[in-house]
Order: C-alpha cells, then structure tokens, then sequence
C-alpha cells in the first residue's frame, strides 16, 4: 500500500492516521507495535489524541445498562481470586526456572498483581480458559465443582520457559479471559490460538488474538467442549490468520488446561 | 456531572485523577466511582462507532477492565483523564468494529457542534482553548476535507470506507486526508 501506488503526493503520517482512525485492523497492530518500539512514534501518536480529544464533545453520552458494572466487578472479583487461589498453590510446586524476560512490558497492575514472589505464578498461570458444554457433554460427567468457582487455567509459555498468556476461563459464563504476560510481536504476523483436545483429530482455530491487552473471548458458540488437559497454543500467522484453518506458522507458546 | 465553572472544571480533573491513583493500588470502589462518572460518556462514543448496543455494551466492559489493569500507566502530565479514557474506549471501539465488520450504512452525523442541554464529562473537562483552537484550525480546512476527517473520528471509519461512501478512488480519499492531516498539524502547532 505504497504511495506511489496510490498516487497520493501528500506523505503518509501514521501517528496522525492512527489517531484519526482511518488505518484498517492490520495497519493498527502495525502502528502499535511501533508505539512499543519507538518513543518519538508514540509521542507523535499521543499529541494526535490530545489535540483531536476535544471533538468527544459533540458525541452524546448515553446510559449503560447497569449490568455492564455488574460484569466488569464480576470480572475483577473473578481475576483476582483465581491469582490468590493459584499463588497458593504454586507455593506447594516446584519451581521453574525464571523467565529471562521477566515482565518487562505488563502493564504495572499486573506486575503488582503478581507480586514480587509470584512471578512464577502468574508465568505459570499463563492460561487460556476452556469450556464445558451446557450439561458437561462429551465429559462423560457433569462439570465438578472447581475451586475457584467453576474456573481452569492455563499458562502458555514458549519452549525456553517464557510465558506469554495467563488464561483464566470462566465455566459459568464460558468466558476466557486472557491477559498477557509478556508480548508477542512480529512484523507481518499475527498470533492465533487453538485449542488442541486429547482425542481430537485436529487442533481448532479460537481465532486471532492480540498479545498486548487483555482480552475476553467468549466460548458460547460450536458447543465443543474443551476440559482439563487440553492443550492450548499461540501461532504466528499471517494478517487475518491461517489461511488453511490449521497452523501454519511456528508454535511460540503453548499449555495445557489445569484446574486450578 | 459536575457543572461548568472553572473551578468545577478542576475539581472533577482531580476527582478522576485521584480516582485512577486508587485504581493503580487495587481499590475497586474507585474504579466504580470512576465507572459512574465516565460511563455514560465511553458508552456514547462505543455507540456511535459500533451503532450496535450489544457490541458497545461488550467494548465497555472491556474498557473498564482495561482500566482497573493499565490505571497505573495513566500520567497526567500526559493527558487529561478523560481524554485518556475516552481514547481508550474509542481505540476499543474502532478494533471491534475492524473484527465485526460495519452493521449499517447509517449517515454519519459530522457537526462539530451537536447541541446538548447538559454539560458532559468533555465539556467540563477539556480546556475550552483547545476545543476553540481545534474548530479554528479544522474550520481552515476546505469543506471535502473537514467532512472527511471529522467522518473519520467519529465514525471511526476507514480510508476505504471513507472512499466508498464518497464515491471517490482510495488514492483520492488518501490524498485528501493526509493532506487535510498536514494542514490541521501545521496550524495545531502554531
């Protein structure tokens, strides 16, 4: 997308485009990634958004319904019981080498949330959180109580100990929340998950991810269940994922599905 | 909300700033503070963007989420709070409608201007020199290009889009904005 191609005299400003709004989902991984990168970028980036922010003015607010509070509460309560819950039992294992990246780049709740002698918990959390059908189908038995209330976690976590995603997944809800622990970027390619069960023929796409900011994705639709020992992985794909519905790009991280 | 004296303007500023400091040490009555205050404004700007209450709905939350995670990132020598906020959930808003796709063609309302019989968190918030400047400068700009790049803000929309509902070629909307982008620079700067 040169502009020489597109015959356009004027330079392109990507911190300006950014801002505006107008660049499409790739070239925004692409803008982000270079804000990681390059202050000078990301300062660009911040003064477009200081100077445009007045235009919020002109847009109406409108009422939320009240139930969106209830969820977001939901969601803290939920993250940070799974943390304590697991921080306890990481302290019965034995310990893994550190990450020789440690967190550098979480965002500072997280390294808190961590703490300093839980590194290891939130690396070993790194999880992504699987579902159980309604009825618990294709388990053979009803969904047992967990001890976080119905929740499994997972760490991914490359060949070399470094994690990437801590995952927790909410049966009640059949939500997954993933935050990220360490990021995963590279130029031209975008990770996505799967979700590879023991007995199944091949690993499942749980679509493109984003390994910068936490995120929800819900596991309301197919109905195939996920449960404890399924392993989950991140590739490394092209923009807008694998183009054949399987892998194609090199396995950066991956882990199985514990409860807790 | 708070009314529209200057004194008002400061008070709710250090109202959200202290509220995002407790945010940072883990003080979820904060948040929800925070969640009172701002809500019916990022809920606004995820509506206009996604035009879909279901999505806008599902992009708060996540924006909130957000911020009881990154809450230690916010510098207010950087940004005021509000605009921190609202940028986060109108960047949340346009990667959503990226992945979804556009659920109508809807006109898009451009005015820069929209009458509102009560002050919002953006109009007592927001330095009233800096919105005076910004229609200045956007109102230097010619009329294809004002109405491009306000498009673009608050519909959050693509140079693609952007061209489609123009009914000129992608270079042409490229063109218009980067150079209506250079001009707006130029006089922001002065």
């Amino acid at each position: 997308m040169s502009d020489l191609q597109d015959r356009s005299e004027a330079p392109a400003d990507m911190a300006a485009e950014y801002a505006l709004g107008v660049l499409t989902g790739a070239e925004r991984r692409e803008a982000e990634r270079r804000m990681r990168e390059d202050g000078g970028f990301a300062s660009s980036v911040l003064w477009w958004e200081n100077r445009l922010a007045p235009l919020f003015g002109a847009i109406r607010p409108a009422e939320a319904p009240a139930d969106v509070w209830e969820r977001v509460s939901e969601d803290i309560d939920r993250i940070a019981r799974v943390s304590a819950t697991y921080r306890g039992t990481l302290a019965n294992r034995a310990e893994r080498p550190a990450p020789a990246r440690g967190l550098a780049g979480v965002s500072p709740i997280w390294r808190t949330i961590a703490g300093a002698s839980s590194l290891l918990a939130v690396a070993s959390l790194a999880a992504l959180a699987i579902m159980i059908p309604p009825g618990g189908q294709g388990l053979g038995t009803a969904p047992q109580a967990t001890l976080a209330d119905g929740a499994l976690t997972a760490s991914l976590a490359s060949d070399t100990g470094l994690v990437y995603f801590t995952v927790v997944v909410d049966l009640d809800s059949r939500t997954a929340t993933l935050v990220p622990v360490d990021g995963i970027a590279e130029a031209g390619r975008v990770p996505e998950l799967w979700l590879i069960e023991n007995d199944a023929p091949a690993p499942r796409s749980l679509g493109v991810i984003t390994g910068d900011r936490p995120l929800r994705v819900r596991l309301d639709t197919g109905g195939e269940a996920a449960s404890a020992g399924a392993t989950l992985a991140i590739s490394l794909e092209p923009e807008g994922g694998s183009p054949t519905g399987s892998p194609t790009g090199p396995v950066v991280a991956s882990g199985s599905l514990d409860r807790i | 909300m708070a009314g529209s004296s200057g004194r008002e303007d400061e008070d709710g500023r250090h109202y959200l700033v202290e509220r995002l400091a407790r945010i940072a040490g883990g003080d979820k009555s904060a948040l929800k503070d925070l969640y009172d205050r701002t809500q019916a404004k990022l809920f606004g700007i995820a509506l206009r963007i996604l035009n879909d209450r279901r999505e806008a709905e599902d992009v708060l939350q996540d924006v909130y989420l957000s911020v009881w995670m990154k809450a230690a990132d916010f510098d207010p020598g950087r940004a005021s709070p509000i605009t921190w906020l609202a940028t986060i959930a109108r960047n949340r808003s346009i990667d959503r409608v990226r992945q979804i796709g556009r659920r109508d063609e809807r006109d898009i309302e451009t005015a820069l201007d929209v009458p509102d019989d009560q002050p919002d968190a953006f109009q007592v918030l927001t330095a009233r020199d800096d919105h005076d400047r910004l229609v200045a400068c956007i109102g230097e700009l010619d009329e294809r290009t004002s109405h491009a790049i306000r498009t673009a803000f608050f519909a959050g929309r693509t140079y693609q889009e952007l061209a489609d509902t123009a009914e000129v070629p992608l270079g042409t909307m490229k063109s218009v904005i980067r150079r209506g982008l250079i001009k707006l620079k130029g006089c922001l700067s002065r």
